[in-house]
């Protein structure tokens, strides 16, 4: 029995990537949820809207503070549970068997993230320079207006770097959906290992597969950051169409 | 003005995600069972861990195969009137958890049966012999006659939430001043049996026809075994269902009666485990 | 009936009452200063025209159309600042976009003008600041004194009926001062009427032609700056004067 087996650590990739669009659905989705709804969370938070406000805290508490696996595991198998007694006691017949599981893990990891985006989009919003706001609201623009024109466009550059961060490690999480049936990466890694149980070899082929996803990842953000970014050199007059910042 | 529109939009947002949520209810399955043969065949999901082989695990083609899953299969072959899908998921805990609140309506993944998880799930007739092995490693001196606080102050490697676990947890209750030190592992079972005779760990335990027929053979290890008497329960392995699941639960035992007759599970414990491990119909 | 009159107009912070009933009037083209001690409350007369802080009391009349200050209506807020331009003792320039994109702002998201038209305006005000060879400079590349003659290009273009400037050059390195206050002379000479908070006495001899004192929230004096300079006719404006060298026939001229 070899020790360690390099060339199966190769040959394994390509069975793995299978996977790959069920990681991809998973991150991509997950984090569109995060920032729009964190987001929505900063902006009341911000706007220390009554109710709401409170509300939004201790969301982000209870999200923040417990372990995403609970997170999945007391939603998926919890609430089927609730509606068995409900089924029983009331005679109904409700069951969540019409949502896909994997519904439930995008909404989970979604939901999870949102609540570290929010405070990460706060912090970034509230980095803008208020004399700004003030001038762009006795110009006579909207609170919406001033929100897309002049903060959002300030803030993203701000928050870019952590909002990366939080990417990064949503990648990771999103190997948890295995605990509601959903084949991502890491499961698909643990499958193939559960035949010919070289298990060393498999969590290297992940590690090789997670970085290399991980290091595309930086380089769109440090795209991302550079177009947002306000340069550091003024274009020449001669340029006739007006460039550089966002609109 | 401001507020009250993000307001607006925040409790929208809000009743979208509950009436979503409920709208995925109202499901009604039980309709199709009632109608009988008219109706189309009731889907049954089963999950699995998707482990360990030869009981359970998925083929270079991605097909799920092992000898608890074809004696699935062979089962429902008998019963047209339903569907089976089989789903992996991580662990035993999910599979357990998951049958009892209703999201999977079968587990398979060689169970064995003990007070704690009957509690929860309903135990079908069982589908193979079996019992435990002590391995440890050949410098230990272990008397098979002996119980098992001669290992007290040693180490025992499983995973958690496993009935072979659940064995050492209870002696430990049992016996509070002869305790065996209990070391709790997600890896899988050939690195035990490794740490096992290297000496990081004393001592584990293991189903016996996977370890006669399989790692034994696959995996020659500097290891001894002997058998562990004394849990009858240990003795078989099987499906579960949920409680209340009345139809399902008989058509399969009636359905797995005939598997065994038939020579299929003979065949099957022959192909996977190299021996015959089936139960036979008065051990029911 | 002048132009622009303001009427009761009332703020507190807390307890501090900060403005006390302050009546103005500002008839068109004309330009009225605002001196007093600091704290007195000028700039934040100033910020209640706009609703930068919300008054506890006042109107505002600006030509034929009233605004009450206390108004809690989106629409008539933003009227009321349609009226008027500020500009910042900061500048506040939006920092994410360069001169042009900067005086364009307004005029596209606000007054909806079409690009041609807007960027016409924008060029035409930036060239009466002087700015046009830094059409495309980002505020990070502009001094004190560049941004702010931006800034009241931006002001400037919106063609404001009331130009307020909450000390334009208070927080700019004296060498850049001037460049600031000649271009503020020419917004005047063109016309706008305005309502300047400043500390440059001499300018302000020079380009106003009222001059209120405020102090303890209250117009203490109010004239001609001949009157003020010249015969103040009030211990407390005779007090400030001096302080700060501007009483003619003192030992010590400017």
């Amino acid at each position: 029995m070899k020790l360690f087996d390099w060339k199966l650590v190769f040959d394994q990739i390509p069975p793995i990537l299978s996977a790959l669009p069920v990681t991809i659905e998973l991150t991509l989705i997950a984090t569109l949820i995060g920032y729009v709804l964190g987001l929505l969370l900063a902006l009341i938070k911000i706007n220390k809207i009554p109710v709401l406000r409170q509300l939004a805290v201790l969301y982000i508490s209870i999200i923040r503070g417990t372990p995403i696996l609970v997170q999945l595991y007391v939603t998926y198998y919890g609430i089927p549970l609730i509606l068995k007694y409900h089924n029983m006691r009331f005679g109904t017949n409700y069951n969540l068997n019409a949502i896909p599981a994997i519904l439930f893990a995008i909404i989970a990891l979604g939901l999870n993230q949102s609540a570290f985006d929010s405070e990460i989009i706060r912090a970034a919003i509230q980095s803008v320079d208020k004399g700004q706001i003030e001038a762009a609201k006795t110009l006579g623009m909207t609170g919406f207006q001033i929100l897309r024109r002049v903060i959002l466009p300030q803030a993203v550059i701000v928050a870019l770097p952590s909002l990366g961060n939080s990417l990064i490690s949503l990648i990771k999480g999103t190997s948890l959906a295995f605990t509601v049936a959903v084949v991502d990466l890491t499961a698909q890694g643990r499958i193939l290992a559960g035949k010919n149980f070289r298990y060393f070899e498999v969590y290297c082929s992940l590690a090789i597969i997670y970085w290399v996803i991980t290091v595309v990842l930086e380089n769109a953000f440090k795209v991302l950051e550079k177009k947002f970014s306000i340069p550091d050199q003024p274009k020449s007059p001669a340029k006739e169409k007006v460039e550089g910042g966002v609109a | 003005m401001k507020k009250k529109l993000l307001s607006i939009f925040a409790l929208a947002l809000v009743f979208t995600l509950l009436a979503g949520t409920l709208t995925g209810c109202g499901n009604d399955v039980s309709k199709a069972s009632a109608a009988g043969a008219d109706a189309a065949p009731r889907k049954i999901v089963a999950a699995t861990g998707g482990g360990p082989r030869p009981l359970v695990y998925t083929d270079d083609d991605g097909n799920i195969t092992g000898h608890n899953t074809e004696l699935l299969r062979a089962v429902f072959e008998k019963l047209p009137q339903y569907e089976l899908e089989i789903v992996r998921v991580d662990g035993v805990s999910s599979i357990i958890t998951g049958v009892n609140s209703g999201v999977y309506q079968l587990g398979f993944n060689n169970l064995a049966k003990n007070e704690e998880r009957e509690k929860l799930v309903h135990y079908t007739d069982p589908i193979m012999v079996n019992e435990y092995l002590v391995v440890f490693r050949k410098d230990i001196t272990a008397d098979p006659d002996k119980d098992l606080s001669q290992f007290a102050g040693l180490t025992y490697v499983g995973g958690a939430g496993n009935d072979k676990t659940t064995v050492i947890e209870d002696y430990n209750e049992e016996h509070p001043d002869q305790q065996i030190k209990i070391e709790y592992s997600s890896a899988d079972i050939v690195s035990q049996l490794t740490d096992v005779e290297s000496g990081r760990y004393d001592i584990m335990l293991i189903d016996a026809p996977m370890y006669n027929a399989y790692y034994s053979k696959e995996y020659p290890l500097e290891l001894n075994t002997y058998s562990l008497k004394g849990r009858t329960s240990t003795k078989y392995t099987f499906f579960v269902v949920a409680y209340g699941d009345d139809q399902l639960y008989e058509d399969i035992n009636k359905a797995l009666a005939e598997v065994i007759a038939d020579g299929t599970s003979t065949k099957l414990c022959q192909e996977f485990l190299f021996g015959e491990f089936s139960p036979t119909i008065a051990d029911k | 009936m002048s132009y622009i009159e303001i009427r009761g107009l009332c703020k507190k912070f807390g307890d501090n009452v900060i403005l006390d009933h302050v009546d103005l009037d500002i008839e068109k083209g004309e330009v009225v200063a605002i001196i007093g001690p600091s704290g007195t409350g000028k700039s934040t007369l100033l910020r209640c025209l706009n609703l930068l802080e919300k008054p506890e009391a006042g109107t505002i009349k600006v030509d034929d159309r009233t605004y009450d200050l206390k108004t809690k209506d989106r629409r008539v807020k933003q009227n009321l600042r349609r009226e008027s331009s500020m500009v910042f003792q900061q500048f506040n320039l939006i920092k994410n976009k360069n001169s042009l994109e900067n005086v364009e702002e307004g005029l596209r998201i606000v007054k909806k003008l079409g690009k041609e038209e807007a960027r016409k305006k924008a060029l035409g005000a930036l060239e009466h600041v002087g700015m046009s060879d830094r059409l495309y400079h980002y505020p990070k590349h502009l001094s004190g004194g560049q941004q702010q003659r931006v800034a009241i290009a931006r002001s400037l273009a919106m063609e404001p009926n009331l130009l307020l400037m909450d000390e334009p050059t208070s927080a700019l390195d004296p060498e850049l001062v001037g460049e600031v206050l000649v271009t503020i002379r020419e917004a005047a000479k063109a016309g706008n009427t305005t309502l300047l908070v400043t500390h440059e006495m001499n300018f302000v001899r020079s380009v106003a032609n009222k001059i209120i004192f405020l102090e303890n929230g209250k117009v203490v004096a109010s004239g001609a700056p001949k009157e003020i300079f010249g015969y103040p006719n009030n211990d407390r404006l005779k007090e400030f004067l001096a302080k700060i060298n501007m009483l003619e026939g003192a030992e010590y001229n400017i």
